[in-house]
């Protein structure tokens, strides 16, 4: 089996990941609405670090607390959110279903393709890339950029097998196995294009396994923020002239991994707080507590559609209510959408926004 | 509306600097201002008087010494654009964060909308780089 080996990651590291997942948990069991805010406002973050988006920040290298959506996408971009939000659907219905006991494991020897098929199915840089398949033709990097040399085609199926079903089976937690398995599959680079995609998503769904929210859901849009950080601990893993998992050294990555889950959840509970605080002060207000959770929504999305606020998880006929509500009482405002914000999917003319004054 | 900030020059990689200051400045008649090596990367740097903005024409070179460009095809790279009266970095990079845009830290003073986003709005990929520079100074 010419895959790396597992090294164990720092027990006081481990010790301190669970810590802060725990806390960012304990503090779930505020109120639905701030639970639904949280939601609405990580999964497109989420989603945006999964099809590797560059994010929204005034200081460098940090997330915003509460950041904005991003505007200005390519239409290249604009597609690998699109397919990034369908592969996080497949990976969040199985890890309900392993929850359920309904199947017995998270990821199967077909869940790489799987996941490769539904983020480069729609085609985002408009040339065929095999969607759904291993690769039948060598690849490289670009020199400048890392020498390593990947695994030749005919070894890639027994490889990628390989690989899954170490990560599934090894006695190790999730979240060093979930480190290993994107190192080790972005070392294989087993498909045409879209590698670093599907191994940030195969990371998602390994890391969230033992996690209490069944979700991961901070580490990979850390993985954006520190881009840098991030590539050099891969290479800081891949220095040789040409694959092989015996001299392949996954422990840099794992350790970049585990920290920025750690940041992540980190950073989710002082979101979290963020927004607690605003429904208190609705609340305090007099508001209903859907009335609040619709107002802060629009505020977090600075201009956001009646579709968008569907992610908040309000029944149509009762968000449209309460949208006709805030509109009459002068706190909500229909205004022109940017066309920086506009997509093929979400063309409409107007978005509501906080009232100005 | 009025405006926030303006245009206070170009950087163009070009294949050829030879070539390229003879347009500028042989053929359309500005004023070459400075030729040398690049400080920061192999390569040669030349920089143009063009009126109200400056041009600065780089041509990378894939052997040292310094740092090879790793995208060294001949583009536009950046608009260097400069807060105006009532605005600074800091209430721009806010501006930018307001309305989705992504940006960047600039070493020094400043910093860029990037590339990525720039070819969403544009369709090119350059950077758009805000500088702490005002509009007139030397």
């Amino acid at each position: 089996m010419n895959v790396p080996l597992l090294p164990a990651l720092d027990s006081v590291d481990l010790e301190a990941h669970r810590s802060a997942h725990a806390r960012l948990a304990e503090a779930f069991t505020a109120s639905p609405q701030s639970r639904s805010l949280f939601r609405f406002l990580q999964r497109r973050v989420l989603i945006d670090a999964l099809a590797n988006v560059q994010p929204v920040t005034v200081r460098p290298g940090a997330a915003d607390l509460l950041p904005r959506p991003r505007a200005f996408l390519t239409p290249r971009h604009l597609i690998r959110v699109q397919a990034s939000a369908a592969a996080l659907r497949h990976v969040d219905s199985r890890i309900t279903m392993l929850r359920q006991g309904s199947i017995a494991s998270l990821i199967e020897p077909w869940t790489p393709m799987v996941l490769h098929a539904l983020i480069e199915g729609p085609s985002p840089l408009g040339v065929e890339t095999n969607a759904g398949m291993l690769r039948a033709t060598p690849t490289r990097w670009a020199p400048d950029n890392n020498p390593m040399t990947h695994p030749e085609p005919v070894d890639v199926p027994e490889l990628v097998a390989a690989a899954v079903d170490f990560a599934v089976r090894a006695p190790a937690p999730a979240i060093s196995r979930a480190g290993w398995l994107a190192f080790t599959m972005m070392s294989i680079h087993p498909f045409v294009d879209g590698n670093g995609r599907t191994a940030r998503m195969l990371f998602q769904a390994m890391s969230s396994i033992d996690l209490e929210l069944g979700i991961d859901w901070g580490a990979v849009e850390q993985f954006t923020l520190d881009r840098t950080g991030y590539v050099d601990a891969l290479r800081a893993g891949q220095n040789l002239a040409r694959y092989d998992g015996a001299l392949l050294d996954a422990g840099p990555f794992m350790g970049f991994a585990l920290q920025c889950s750690i940041d992540g959840a980190t950073l989710g509970l002082r979101r979290l707080g963020q927004i607690n605080q605003a429904m208190t002060s609705r609340l305090e207000g007099g508001d209903d507590p859907v009335v609040a959770a619709v107002s802060i929504a629009v505020e977090l999305s600075s201009i956001v559609t009646l579709a968008e606020l569907g992610g908040l998880s309000v029944d149509v006929e009762t968000l449209t209510s309460v949208v006709n509500g805030l509109v009459g009482a002068a706190r909500l405002q229909w205004v022109p959408r940017p066309v920086s914000r506009r997509t093929p999917w979400s063309s409409e003319a107007f978005g509501l926004a906080i009232t100005s004054g | 509306m009025g405006y926030v900030s303006t245009l206070v020059g170009l950087e163009i990689l070009v294949d050829e600097i030879d070539s390229s200051i003879d347009l500028f400045v042989g053929t359309l008649g500005m004023t070459l201002i400075e030729r040398k090596p690049s400080p920061d990367f192999a390569g040669e740097l030349a920089i143009i008087d063009a009126g109200s903005i400056f041009v600065t024409l780089i041509q990378p070179h894939t052997t040292g010494p310094g740092y090879v460009l790793p995208q060294r095809e001949p583009r536009l790279s950046q608009l260097v654009v400069a807060p105006t009266d009532g605005e600074n970095l800091v209430s721009m990079r806010q501006r930018c964060a307001h309305t989705g845009t992504a940006t960047a830290d600039l070493a020094g003073d400043g910093f860029y909308v990037t590339p990525e986003c720039v070819e969403g709005a544009l369709g090119i990929k350059t950077a758009v780089v805000v500088t702490g520079v005002t509009a007139g100074d030397e």
